[in-house]
């Protein structure tokens, strides 16, 4: 374990040599170097000197540079003394630790606030993590600092609110400043700074950021003050373990008010990957975020806005969205657009009719043609009579669309009440039809549009010009106001965000990218709940999942070898060559030899004469084991190492998106058979662990998503007991957790506490937890008929005691034969060791050796030879390790196998791949192999037909089982039957 | 006797002869022939039997030694290994076998009980002793826990080694009692069965110590109630019409049958049922007719296939005139048990007593033998058997 860890760390150290190499020193670094060598860089320092007068432009409070030096200096004491325990790997392991200390606090506060005896707590934490840099650690601690309220990431913390609130509520209460210090890998001294935070969102310095001797490559140390708080066991402790059990790749070091330590290690030897950073997705937008946004962008154009600022949209989509909006504006601000130019758009008869056109003019005092806005004015009757009629046929439509929309309303209030889903489906059908209806409507005005653009540009003669005008800039606001291509992001009004915004929401999108929502990983929690709880899981069993078919035979082996030899030294080796290569005799010997070598050192001390006894064990159990059928091997793997298993399984769902949310739902279940690991919850909320973003949630557990979910399994199918609230109830651990870049917004309250009911997430986190109750239900089940074994063995051990007295008191007294060897404890202990082993069959080895080939007969010789062989090479061949890994021998499929695996199940696995035995194992099922195993003297079941022509196939089975059926027939052969079997024999 | 009703004098001879021609007509006597298809079940001395005890525990050591999972094979006692004997109208145990294995958890309860009954027997049968069941019972109740399980190991125990279960020492608790015109010998005790005051003498489980000295009995009467019996013996109705009456108070038990079959065979007398006229009672005839099912093996050293139902018949409640009120209506129960009678074969037949079930199943009605004190309390003693017995009317 311990090599385990050093290794681990080992591949940390590399990890971050190879950051090192890859970023360069940045400048900060490159100063301080500088500074050090003595080169001075003018630009350089003028940039210092500017930070520093940025820094003094806050409030300093009067204190000698004395007093801060002294202050500079406790404050490192105190972070020293809590990091000194882990000083030796604070550059190595990912560390987190957490201290809370309680004093009595000051009397004249304790008298004020009230009798009861309130505690001051002090806060401390310190981590290795990235830390800050001088910047940012000004930042730290003003509100809406966080760069994430502009970009979108799957953190924990998302807008910063956090920091400076804990920070707010620390100094308030106690009065006493906050002390944060905090360095990056560039770094070279830690910068150490005392603060208060000012209502105005700025910080009061105590102590200057100022630079010291560090005693960490990169963290962050932050320690508080607090008064009117109490801490109580159950919910900080809880917090911090899920947390640990969600980031099993931090170690987490927990010291509560009262001395307890609680340290939480490390438990896997890779970090997640780091999250993207996301854009957002139109349909998760809010308006207050578009607003935010906009006012933000520098874009010219709201078609490069929309582009740039949002996933799924393209210049298509964002051309749609302006075309709507401006549709919208329009109508909103009786101005028409035209291909050509404006027309107002008009209610009364007698007003008049304004044609609005840019044209290249010459005017003012340049004299090259430039864009002006000219008016023009309907004069001819004709064409106000053909304007009159269309916008009659305008207005009617845009009538038929508000009644469609008043339609659509009522049959969504109609869904709503409908209880069927035949209902919902239909009304729901009607909706889509009638969007339909709005899109033929829109067209048509689309149409009319285009067809007054037609009378304007054919009716040139019925346009006056007026040349003076006196809202002429009126017209211009108009245009300006309904032209929204044309506006700059940061330039529009009310109105048209409004409209813009509607666009907007309106239009379907793609559904998110997926690939910034990083899970924890099924594997990750597999193992973080099996070394949390300490679950017992047997690691060979998944390989005994599926019959190994393609196994190497070592011929095969040598043969591969051979040709990589062969290759190396000839690439051009033709495939004749290759194809001809064979295997010696003494080659197999000594491979095999060595194999067994490998498979035999388990002990170094091993003596000599011992190790040959239990070499010949095995050879000797060879010839009987290569018999048994695979499954045989299984069972008896099944039996022995899994009956006290526990189990655990996670499940990751793939990343899905909905309501613009990419999100990844991740659930755990460890079922534990130790009652002191991990017992039946008397609570229901304790079973079941809720996080997001891998941030425990303790609050608020029934009103969540997550909860309801969880509820909504049929937990009875996967054989599990619930609550009165259908939690599953049992030895178990449920961990669900739900990461993604948008989670901030699948929150109930801005408490973050709970998520909100989606349709969409419910069944997600159902669908996991139902896969994961699958794998539950088939352990669950073996428990059951391992158990029920056990049992049953138990209850007829009980009886053996009885039987055999009443027995031996018979046998004793009459002329037994066995009268004088009779022993009570012998028949005990051969019945006893009967129990649970299946029936052997009684056939005399001759039959056997019968029907084998030759090849067997060498293939014995040949295990004599190397078993000598063998012991000679153990002597050369000093294996010090003490796991012995099939993989090196490459005979079985990289499968590791633990030193505590008895040395009984060994010598099947190695010798079943043995290539000769392999080769007798191929059944041919004629009628002279049949009757040349039938006897003429005993029936004989098909068990033992089966058994003696090597049929390990059910489908060779069924053959040899017509197969009797047609000799019966044929009268070749006679039946009996015995014990409701059919027997058979020769006639 | 302060009544003097009887004008009518019965002559017992009578009966008798009708007995005999009846049985000539059926030619039902017959030396008994095992079946092929059945298996043969002796009475053996001690000596034999404790030889096959210690074959069979030789067999189950070498198995022990052998692989360690031991097994009985016996022959199956289930329903379907049951068969009707239809020539000598038995019941007799098939050749199926079935294996009790004690590596299996259905039998190794059964297998271990099995061999403690054996060990019990061949204590028994080395001091020369008897049991009865619920002594052997009471021998381990932890192991057999509920007597019924004693009893199906003793009986397994029995067949398995092909003999009767009083070969194997173990005897059924005293039930029956039997007075009227007889002398035997228990062992060196000579008892006058006719001086035994109102109780009678309690039939011995231990019958192979038992001899029959003489007997005048012209018939002998099987009687299903003690209350019968009291009232007959009240009435020393063998001293008029000399017979010999048993009672075993219901279904007749190992002892009683085995006695009335000896009875019958050495005094070659007339044999007759009185049972109550409802389902229960003719099956209690059948019983001592052709055996139980659950002893069926033994049926050859049981059954009396010469027995006739005297009484009550369905049709004698019309006949004599027995009362509505003394009669009883037949439940669901009743009916069902008539019906399952009547598809016995051994009913079938037997077309007499075919008819008779029939006409119980029409009239649905039942009687008990206390029925005919409505017509006073000698009425049964002193016209109800004397006339049936006279005139041959039995089934």
């Amino acid at each position: 374990m311990d090599q385990e860890l050093s290794l681990e760390n080992l591949s940390i150290i590399q990890e971050i040599k190879e950051d090192e190499e890859i970023q360069p020193l940045n400048n900060e670094a490159k100063l301080a170097l500088m500074q050090e060598v003595g080169i001075t860089e003018s630009k350089v320092e003028s940039k210092v000197l500017s930070e520093e007068k940025e820094e003094q432009s806050g409030e300093i409070a009067d204190k000698t540079q004395l007093e801060v030096e002294e202050e500079v200096r406790r404050i490192i004491d105190d972070m020293n003394e809590l990091i000194k325990p882990v000083a030796d790997i604070v550059d190595i392991e990912p560390l987190v630790i957490i201290r809370l200390r309680e004093y009595e606090a000051a009397s004249f506060l304790t008298s004020e606030l009230s009798q009861k005896n309130i505690m001051n707590y002090t806060f401390e934490i310190f981590d290795n993590g990235l830390g800050m840099s001088k910047v940012d650690l000004r930042k730290f601690g003003k509100y809406l600092a966080s760069s994430k309220s502009v970009e979108l990431k799957q953190t924990r913390g998302s807008q910063g609110f956090g920091a400076p609130s804990a920070f707010s509520d620390a100094q308030n209460t106690t009065g006493k400043p906050i002390i944060a210090v905090s360095k990056t890998s560039d770094m070279i001294y830690t910068t150490v700074s005392e603060f208060f935070t000012t209502s105005k969102n700025e910080k009061k310095y105590l102590v200057h950021p100022s630079e010291v001797d560090s005693p960490f490559l990169h963290g962050t140390y932050v320690k508080l003050n607090y008064l009117n708080v109490k801490y109580i066991r159950g919910y900080v402790d809880t917090y911090i373990k899920e947390t640990a059990l969600m980031n099993p790749h931090v170690t987490l070091i927990f010291i509560d008010p009262y001395g307890e330590e609680f340290i939480y290690r490390r438990l896997v030897s890779s970090f997640p990957k780091q999250p993207k950073y996301a854009k957002p997705h139109p349909s998760s937008t809010n308006i207050g975020d578009l607003q935010d946004l906009l006012t933000k962008s520098e874009n010219l154009t709201i078609s490069a806005f929309l582009q740039e600022n949002f996933v799924r949209i393209s210049p298509r989509t964002a051309k749609e969205i302006i075309k709507i909006a401006e549709r919208d504006l329009q109508d909103k601000s009786n101005l028409f657009i035209l291909n050509d130019g404006y027309l107002t758009k008009l209610e009364k008869k007698s007003d008049p009719i304004y044609y609005l056109k840019f044209e290249k003019r010459v005017y003012g005092k340049s004299t090259k043609l430039r864009d002006k806005l000219i008016i023009y004015q309907a004069a001819s009757e004709e064409l106000r009579e053909s304007y009159w009629n269309l916008i009659a046929k305008y207005n009617i439509l845009n009538k038929d669309l508000e009644k469609i929309n008043k339609e659509i309303k009522k049959t969504n209030n109609k869904i709503e009440k409908s209880e069927t889903r035949k209902d919902i489906k239909q009304l729901e059908k009607t909706i889509t039809n009638l969007i339909k209806d709005i899109d033929i409507a829109n067209k048509e005005k689309e149409g009319i549009k285009v067809k007054l653009n037609q009378i304007f540009q054919v009716n040139k003669n019925g346009l006056v010009e007026l040349k003076k005008i006196k809202n002429r800039t009126d017209f211009e606001d108009l245009i300006s106001e309904v032209q929204l291509s044309k506006k700059r992001p940061t330039e529009l009004s009310t109105e048209q965000f409004n409209s813009l915004f509607h666009a907007f929401k309106s239009i379907k999108y793609m559904a998110p990218p997926t690939d910034t929502a990083i899970p924890v990983g099924e594997q990750v929690l597999e193992n973080t709940l099996i070394k949390e709880i300490g679950i017992q899981v047997s690691e060979n069993i998944d390989d005994f999942e599926d019959p190994i078919e393609e196994i190497e035979t070592i011929d095969d082996e040598i043969i591969d070898s051979k040709k990589r030899a062969i290759i190396r030294e000839n690439p051009s080796a033709s495939d004749e060559i290759l194809r001809n290569i064979s295997v010696g005799k003494q080659e197999l010997i000594t491979l095999n030899s060595r194999i067994l070598a490998n498979i035999a050192v388990q002990n170094a001390n091993i003596e000599l004469t011992q190790f040959k006894k239990s070499n010949e064990k095995f050879l000797t159990d060879v010839k009987e084991k290569e018999d048994t059928a695979y499954q045989d091997v299984f069972d008896y793997f099944i039996e022995n190492y899994t009956k006290d298993d526990d189990f655990v399984s996670a499940e990751t769902r793939s990343p899905t998106s909905g309501k613009g949310l990419a999100y990844v739902v991740e659930a755990g279940l460890a079922y534990c058979n130790d009652a002191a690991k991990l017992d039946t919850p008397k609570r229901s909320r304790d079973v079941l662990s809720r996080f997001v973003n891998r941030t425990p949630k303790l609050r608020d557990s029934a009103d969540c998503a997550i909860t309801k979910a969880v509820q909504s399994v049929n937990w009875k199918n996967y054989k599990l007991d619930t609550y009165d609230n259908n939690l599953p109830k049992g030895p178990i651990k449920l961990l669900i957790n739900v990461s993604g870049p948008y989670v901030h917004l699948m929150f109930k309250s801005q408490s973050k506490n709970a998520l909100a009911d989606d349709e969409d997430l419910i069944k997600e986190i159902k669908y996991c937890l139902e896969a994961i109750g699958r794998r539950l239900r088939v352990y669950l089940n073996r428990k059951h008929a391992i158990h029920k074994k056990e049992k049953r063995a138990s209850l007829i051990e009980k009886y053996i005691p009885q039987f055999v007295e009443s027995l031996y008191n018979i046998a004793s007294k009459g002329e037994s034969k066995y009268k004088k060897q009779l022993n009570i404890d012998d028949l005990i202990d051969l019945m006893k060791n009967a129990i649970g082993v299946k029936p052997i069959m009684s056939i005399s080895k001759e039959e056997i050796i019968d029907t084998k080939d030759t090849t067997i007969v060498k293939a014995e010789e040949q295990k004599i030879e190397e078993k000598e062989i063998k012991i000679e090479s153990t002597k050369e061949v000093k294996v010090d390790e003490e796991k012995i890994v099939y993989k090196e021998t490459e005979i079985t499929p990289a499968k590791k196998i633990e030193s505590e695996v008895p040395v009984a199940i060994k010598p099947q696995k190695s010798v079943k791949k043995t290539p000769k035995s392999k080769k007798l194992e191929v059944p041919i099922i004629t009628t002279e192999k049949i009757l040349t195993t039938l006897s003429n003297k005993d029936w004989q079941p098909i068990t033992h037909l089966i058994f003696k022509l090597k049929i390990q196939d059910m489908m060779d089975a069924r053959f040899l089982q017509l197969k009797m059926k047609e000799l019966e027939r044929k009268g070749l052969v006679e039946e009996n039957i015995i014990k409701s079997k059919k027997h058979w024999k020769l006639k | 006797m302060a009544k003097k009703k009887v004008d009518k004098s019965y002559d017992l001879k009578a009966a008798k002869e009708l007995y005999y021609k009846y049985l000539e007509r059926g030619k039902e006597i017959k030396d008994f022939e095992q079946p092929v298809d059945t298996i043969k079940i002796e009475d053996l001395s001690r000596n034999k039997i404790l030889n096959r005890i210690y074959k069979l525990t030789d067999t189950i050591i070498k198995q022990i030694y052998n692989t360690g999972r031991p097994s009985i094979e016996l022959p199956s006692r289930s329903s379907l290994n049951i068969i009707w004997d239809e020539e000598n109208d038995l019941l007799l145990l098939g050749k199926q076998i079935m294996e009790k294995q004690f590596h299996s958890l259905t039998s190794v309860a059964d297998i271990t009980r099995l061999m403690r009954v054996l060990e019990v027997v061949t204590e028994l049968l080395n001091e020369d002793l008897h049991a009865t069941k619920r002594e052997v019972f009471y021998t381990d109740v932890n192991l057999f826990s509920e007597q019924k399980n004693s009893d199906k190991s003793i009986e397994d125990v029995s067949t398995m080694l092909y003999t009767s279960r009083n070969s194997t020492h173990i005897v059924a608790a005293p039930r029956g009692s039997c007075v009227g015109r007889l002398r035997i010998r228990d062992r060196t005790d000579i008892i006058d069965l006719e001086a035994q005051g109102s109780g009678g003498w309690t039939i011995s489980p231990f019958l192979d110590q038992i001899e029959i000295i003489e007997s005048d009995a012209e018939l002998i009467l099987v009687i299903e109630k003690n209350a019968a019996m009291m009232r007959l013996a009240e009435d020393r109705f063998w001293r008029k019409y000399p017979c010999i009456l048993l009672t075993a108070q219901g279904v007749g038990n190992v002892a009683t049958r085995m006695f009335l079959k000896r009875l019958n065979k050495e005094l070659n007398l007339p044999t007759f049922t009185l049972v109550d006229s409802d389902p229960y009672g003719h099956y209690i005839h059948s019983v001592y007719l052709r055996g139980s099912k659950r002893l069926s093996y033994e049926s050859p050293f049981l059954a009396t296939p010469n027995i006739k139902l005297l009484g009550v018949l369905t049709r004698d409640l019309d006949k004599y005139q027995i009362p509505k009120a003394a009669r009883i209506r037949m439940n669901k129960q009743d009916e069902k048990r008539t019906k399952d009678l009547l598809k016995e074969d051994f009913v079938k037949k037997n077309k007499a007593w075919e008819t008779d079930l029939q006409l119980a199943i029409k009239l649905r009605e039942k009687a008990e033998i206390q029925a005919f004190a409505t017509h006073g309390f000698k009425f049964l003693t002193d016209e109800y058997l004397p006339e049936k017995l006279t005139t041959g009317d039995w089934i």
